[in-house]
């Protein structure tokens, strides 16, 4: 069944399934931000950690929650919205669930940014995984692009050159001494340990700017799941999109990665978890893009319940997302699909 | 993914040139391997090595280095690239996805995971007894992936769904226990970092029969795959029983990558890359394809290997890493120059 | 044929890996007909079908639609007037067919006008005519293969062309839906007057159903013209080495060919 929404500007049809799915998983999302808000070595009561959110209680619970948990909070739904999106647009693009940014080696290029900036910096990881990033995704689309840029040859040459950054990552961490190892092995699974006010404006100013963009993108997006010849003579310029969707896709992983490492299993999972809950055959970004930030929160808030041994999150992402994802399998399989 | 059976003329001139190719391939591989008997950390001359196979003397250092160290790491470089590089030719064509590698079976996470739960619950801590808890792991994970992912009779997707998911389900399991105990770690470490350094004859004679079963598999796989490309459908009119050609490509890629990661431990690369580059020289028959992969990743294995021990490295970079750092670039160059071939 | 047609192929040449597909290949498929193209297999039928559609893009030579060269006039404003169905299209799983045919409203929509009234009746529209309606909310792949055909034919009347290229369009389906589903694209041509062009294997459906025959040998028209020109009996056995007796279609008076 579909609903649609007709204004003098804008003309949206929506799927019901979609917007009932979607409604909860929003519900989820504000009743997993306040328990992780409450929850943790520092409990809070039902009602003191609204109080003490709007000015109430000590100078401490105060520190805990505005300088401590919501930073941590908001960064773990930003940093997990981007997996999620960046994860579901590559998958889509290339008609290929094996495609997620983590499997086809953007993310080496952040990860080995990060690690020559702890080297050279002893810190400022984030500049450095941007900036890793961002060279990779200008080599990788360079090397590939010919008329265009032929979905198989974009995902080789990505391989091939995320293998050789991910080796070279592999190098340094054996040429460092133990200390800068153990803090680059730290960052390597991924934690949101002492996140603060400025990784949530970077991530999120991040997000709100690509926001149009993938407002703007969804709708031929969601035409290139057809064959490359329907989609052309459709009228989708193909060369341009797929360069502005890896481009886009590139830019989110970025972010993420920056902002909270490059957590495993998010980006892969976020679009199949959401493509089995409303399964119509469309990119389910959105639903990608909340799957995603659950992930990562329930990962971080997992990280932080277990408080005398510090697990990162990057353990928990594929803990919790593991079982979800087998669950989905075997109902969907249940009722005869796939 | 499309597969293209295309009868250009570009695939005919390649069916006529193959056999060269294999034998420039076979020749070079030759080559590496005499290479990598004679440089190490330090040179060891052609007389020695000759003498070392016909005259050994058990008294003579270059002997013992050959015949203890060198040649039984070039014999499991052979195994371990060839098997890894097999099986990704294997698994790509099974699941009809060019971004599948063996570990998503579930091997690689299956026998981290076993050998993790070796040490932490039962303190085991000598490496030798690894190789069959690693073996086990493995295999009970990739039944669990099999069976998870249709048994053979679901989609392509479906069994990569369920191999990534219980992949990484089982590696994050695997660490978060090393992250509990640091005894594991120093242990784990060692092992996973294992690479080709300290293998032994024994060792390779143990797990000998394993590579040769899974050659054997992975032979006949390459006649039912070969059909099962054309589709399913057509595979069945061909007389092919589908569910169990793939359970068959399977125990292939179980008993290869099983053995693989037990001696070497976990290595990515080559069971991914190599069949990129195999297809270049191969076409479409996954018969040559899984030639050609074999015989590919044995060469780069012994080249990484090489590489790895000179000097400029410490003597001691992984082969997986010095593969990742050679093999990735010369991807790169391989499909710049022409182009990709679609799976 | 005073007045050049709208869509037009002029001195087409395109090869692949070097053996030359189409040779030198002019032709005009003619306003608010029904065009068949005919040939033995792997005389160029496909390859001048999508030459025609600007899906691939000719070695020398050019297509010209509306007198301007196809491949140099914006991708979207072709893809308003000109629509094709290619061969064994694919769609993602789950896709229902009411989502498929209203794809066919891409170059009509744009981000911000994703669902207006025109595209409802469109969508509507198509799936009325197809006789898709009762299905429009199963997904594809629950569908028969002749319903998916027919699915497939909704998503590109959708698009609302004035030409509309089909390549085979007959395929996975029996005798009796090849009919329905060629009557039905000859109703929309003689209600609407939509140029059609489409790529047919059976020569005898050809003849019934088209009002021009472009008849293809080893990437070069050998014969074109109306149904009673191109299927004779010297022209079938030089095209598609066949020999044959051709007899009058007691139906509808069209030629039909008996294999001998």
């Amino acid at each position: 069944m579909n609903w649609s929404l007709r204004l003098p500007f804008l003309s949206l049809s929506f799927s019901a399934r979609a917007v009932a799915v979607g409604s909860c998983l929003l519900l989820l999302v504000k009743v997993g931000s306040v328990l992780a808000l409450r929850l943790g070595s520092y409990p809070f009561t039902e009602t003191s950690w609204l109080s003490v959110l709007l000015g109430a209680g000590s100078e401490i619970e105060r520190m805990i929650l505005m300088d401590h948990r919501l930073p941590r909070i908001l960064t773990a739904l930003g940093a997990g919205a981007c997996f999620g999106l960046s994860g579901a647009m590559f998958q889509t693009m290339m008609r290929n669930p094996l495609a997620s940014p983590d499997v086809i080696g953007f993310n080496a290029g952040a990860s080995c940014g990060a690690l020559i900036a702890i080297i050279l910096t002893g810190g400022n990881v984030l500049l450095g995984a941007l900036i890793g990033a961002l060279l990779t995704a200008i080599l990788v689309v360079s090397l590939a692009w010919k008329e265009g840029l032929p979905p198989q040859r974009l995902v080789l040459i990505g391989l091939g050159i995320g293998f050789a950054l991910a080796a070279l990552s592999d190098l340094l961490l054996s040429r460092t001494d133990a200390r800068t190892a153990a803090d680059m092995a730290e960052w390597l699974i991924g934690t949101l340990n002492a996140r603060d006010w400025q990784d949530v404006t970077i991530v999120w100013s991040g997000v709100l700017l690509l926001a149009p963009a993938l407002f703007w993108i969804h709708f031929p997006l969601a035409r290139l799941g057809l064959s490359d010849d329907l989609s052309s003579s459709l009228g989708l310029r193909l060369s341009p999109l797929r360069l502005g969707l890896t481009g886009l896709g590139i830019l989110l992983a970025a972010l993420a990665v920056c902002t909270a490492g490059p957590l495993p299993f998010v980006a892969f999972a976020a679009g199949p978890i959401a493509r089995a809950l409303v399964p119509n055959g469309k990119p389910a970004l959105l639903g990608a893009a909340v799957i995603g930030a659950l992930l990562v929160l329930a990962a971080d808030t997992a990280s932080r319940m277990v408080p005398s041994i510090q697990l990162p999150a990057g353990v928990f992402t594929a803990l919790i997302g593991g079982p979800v994802m087998i669950w989905l399998l075997m109902v969907q399989f249940r009722k005869g699909k796939l | 993914m499309t597969i293209l059976e295309t009868t250009s003329p570009r695939s005919e001139r390649r069916a006529s040139t193959r056999q060269i190719w294999l034998l420039t391939v076979l020749l070079s591989l030759l080559l590496l391997s005499a290479l990598s008997l004679r440089f190490g950390l330090r040179p060891i001359s052609w007389d020695n090595i000759w003498e070392s196979f016909v005259a050994y003397d058990a008294t003579r250092a270059d002997h013992l280095v050959i015949q203890g160290m060198r040649l039984p790491r070039l014999l499991a470089a052979w195994l371990a690239g060839g098997a890894l590089a097999g099986s990704g030719a294997l698994i790509q064509s099974l699941t009809r996805n060019p971004l599948a590698d063996p570990g998503l079976l579930g091997i690689n996470g299956g026998a981290s995971l076993g050998v993790i739960l070796c040490i932490f619950l039962l303190g085991i801590s000598d490496p030798a007894s690894f190789v069959w808890v690693a073996m086990g792991g493995g295999l009970l994970s990739t039944v669990l992936v099999f069976f998870l992912g249709g048994a053979g009779r679901g989609t392509p997707l479906r069994l990569i769904l369920a191999g990534a998911a219980l992949s990484a389900l089982f590696l994050a399991l695997g660490r978060s226990l090393l992250l509990i105990s640091q005894r594991s770690l120093d242990v784990y470490r060692f092992w996973v970092l294992g690479g080709l350094d300290g293998i032994e004859m024994p060792t390779l004679a143990a797990l000998l029969p394993f590579f040769a079963l899974g050659a054997a598999f992975a032979a006949v796989s390459s006649f039912n795959l070969n059909a099962m490309m054309l589709g399913e459908d057509t595979a069945r009119s061909l007389g092919l029983r589908v569910g169990l050609a793939r359970g068959l490509a399977v125990c292939a890629i179980v008993c290869l990558c099983g053995a693989t990661v037990s001696m070497a431990g976990p290595i990515a690369f080559v069971g991914l890359i190599v069949p990129h580059m195999a297809r270049r020289f191969s076409g479409a028959d996954m018969r040559w394809c899984l030639l050609f992969s074999a015989f590919l990743g044995a060469g780069l294995m012994i080249l990484a290997d090489l590489i790895g021990r000179l000097p400029v490295f410490g003597g001691n970079m992984q082969a997986g890493v010095m593969a990742a750092l050679l093999g990735g670039p010369a991807l790169v160059w391989l499909i710049r120059r022409d182009g990709s071939t679609a799976l | 044929m005073n007045a050049p047609a709208r869509l037009h192929a002029k001195a087409l040449s395109v090869a692949f890996a070097k053996t030359p597909i189409l040779k030198d290949l002019t032709a005009d498929i003619p306003d608010g007909k029904i065009t068949v193209i005919v040939g033995p297999n792997a005389c160029g039928k496909s390859t001048l079908l999508r030459s025609l559609a600007r899906l691939q893009k000719p070695d020398s030579g050019e297509v010209l639609l509306d007198g301007k060269s196809i491949h140099k006039q914006a991708n979207r404003s072709v893809a308003q007037r000109l629509a094709i169905l290619p061969q064994s299209p694919s769609a993602p799983e789950g896709l229902t067919v009411q989502d498929l045919v209203t794809r066919g409203r891409t170059p009509h929509q744009s981000a911000l006008r994703q669902w207006s009234h025109q595209d409802a009746e469109a969508v509507g529209r198509a799936l009325e005519l197809t006789g898709m309606a009762p299905y429009a909310n199963r997904p594809l792949e629950a569908l028969s293969g002749g319903q998916r055909q027919r699915a497939w034919i909704a998503m590109a009347l959708a698009q609302d062309t004035e030409i509309l290229l089909l390549d085979e369009p007959t395929t996975y389906l029996d005798l009796p839906h090849q009919i329905e589903l060629l009557s039905l694209i000859q109703s929309f041509n003689q209600q609407s007057n939509q140029t059609v062009a489409m790529v047919l294997h059976d020569i005898n459906l050809a003849a019934r159903f088209a009002d021009h025959i472009i008849a293809l040998r080893a990437g070069a028209i050998f014969t074109k013209g109306s149904p009673a020109e191109v299927v004779t009996r010297n022209n079938m056995e030089q095209v598609f080495d066949l020999r044959c007796q051709i007899i009058s279609d007691p139906v509808h008076g069209t030629p039909h060919v008996i294999p001998e």
